[in-house]
Formats: structure tokens, C-alpha cells, sequence
């Protein structure tokens, strides 16, 4: 079964209670689908969401048993992802992270704003549910 | 009732609690590892409760809009599993 890899898109999303995000979680949780939760993406919710944001919604998603973490990002992905970033260099840091793990695994990356990563990596294959 | 099984531990966390229960900071390394597990298992009970509720209240703010919702996102998420 096919995985997904959370776009930074989302977890900001979902830190807002957004309900397009919860769902999705929802649905990964309710059929046992596995959500790759990649560590740029992940800082970057927590820091739109603030000191004193809504930090205990990522708090609660991340301890829910599909959460999958990427193990960081440490000198051996640096070149690899930096590879990738440096595709688009013109993008965040978070969106090519998402696209290189998206290639690696094989896996969907599901996003609420698609654009970005679309622009920049039309090989990876993107879900936005808010599209037709 | 206990069941015995087998775990694989990275070296270093291995080690880590097989000197606390040498210390005697833990029992022993099963109760370590059952209280561990026990942890993880309460946390993710609380995280599902809690989605649950979330879930129903943003449903109870907009009944059709969450279920147009649902609807989409289900099938993008079962897109994803069958790899297309």
C-alpha cells in the first residue's frame, strides 16, 4: 500500500484545524495508510503556528500510530535533497524536501496548495483534494 | 500473564536501558520497554479521541461542506494507496 508524504501545505493546514487536512489524517489513520511527516516541513508548521499558535495540534497528529518521521535531515540526505533543491532553487527548502522523498519512496504527496511543488517537480505525483 | 517476544534495538538505546536497570533506575529492561509501549499506546488513544472530536465539530459547523470535504479527500487518499 502506498504511502504519503505531507506537504508543508498540509501541517500548517492541519495546525489550523483546517478540516481538509484532518480528514486526511483521518482517512491515512482509519485505513492504516502511512504519513511521512518530513522534518523541514514539519518546523516550518510549527513556526507559522508560533510560540503560543496552535503547536498542540502537530503535538497530537504526530502521536497518532501512522505518523511515519523521516529520521531528520542530517549530513547524509543534505547532498541528496540539496540535489533536488537544486532544481528549483527558487522554491522553499520544505517543497524540495517533500519532492525528493516523494521520488525516493514512490510515494503521493498530498498537499492544500499544490502549486509550488507542481511548478517546480511535475514528475512528482501530487494530491490536492480541494481539486478536481 | 506475560508473553515473551523478541525485540531488535539500535545499540546505543540497548545499552541506555540496559544501564538503568543496572542502576537500578528501572526493574528491568521488559518493564522499561512494557511501560514504553504502554505510553505510546495510551498517547495514540488520546490523539485518536481527540481527531474524533475535532473532526465532529467541524462537521457539526457545516454539515454539507465537511461531508463535499470528506468525499474528495477520501478518494485522493485511496488514489495514493493503490499508487496511481
Amino acid at each position: 500500500m502506498g504511502g504519503v508524504v505531507l506537504d508543508a501545505s498540509v501541517l500548517i493546514s492541519f495546525a489550523e484545524a483546517d478540516p481538509a487536512a484532518m480528514v486526511a489524517v483521518d482517512e491515512a489513520d482509519q485505513n492504516a495508510q502511512a504519513l511521512l511527516v518530513p522534518a523541514v516541513a514539519l518546523t516550518t508548521a510549527y513556526a507559522q503556528a508560533g510560540p503560543k499558535g496552535d503547536g498542540p495540534y502537530l503535538d497530537r497528529m504526530l502521536s497518532l500510530g501512522v505518523i511515519v518521521g523521516d529520521g531528520g535531515l542530517g549530513h547524509a540526505e543534505a547532498p541528496m535533497i540539496g540535489a533536488v533543491w537544486s532544481e528549483a532553487p527558487g522554491v522553499p527548502l520544505h517543497t524540495a524536501e517533500a519532492a525528493w522523498h516523494a521520488r525516493r519512496r514512490g510515494w503521493v504527496v498530498l498537499a492544500i496548495d499544490g502549486a509550488p511543488l507542481r511548478g517546480a517537480y511535475p514528475d512528482v505525483r501530487l494530491a490536492v483534494p480541494g481539486e478536481e | 500473564m506475560t508473553t515473551r517476544i523478541t525485540v531488535s534495538l539500535p545499540d546505543d538505546v540497548a545499552a541506555a536501558v540496559q544501564e538503568m536497570a543496572e542502576q537500578h533506575r528501572t526493574p528491568s529492561v521488559s518493564a522499561f520497554v512494557a511501560e514504553a509501549v504502554v505510553d505510546r499506546l495510551s498517547r495514540r488513544e488520546r490523539a485518536r479521541r481527540w481527531l474524533d472530536e475535532q473532526l465532529a465539530e467541524a462537521r457539526a459547523r457545516d454539515p454539507e461542506g465537511f461531508d463535499k470535504t470528506r468525499a474528495r479527500v477520501r478518494e485522493v487518499m485511496a488514489q495514493a494507496r493503490a499508487g496511481r
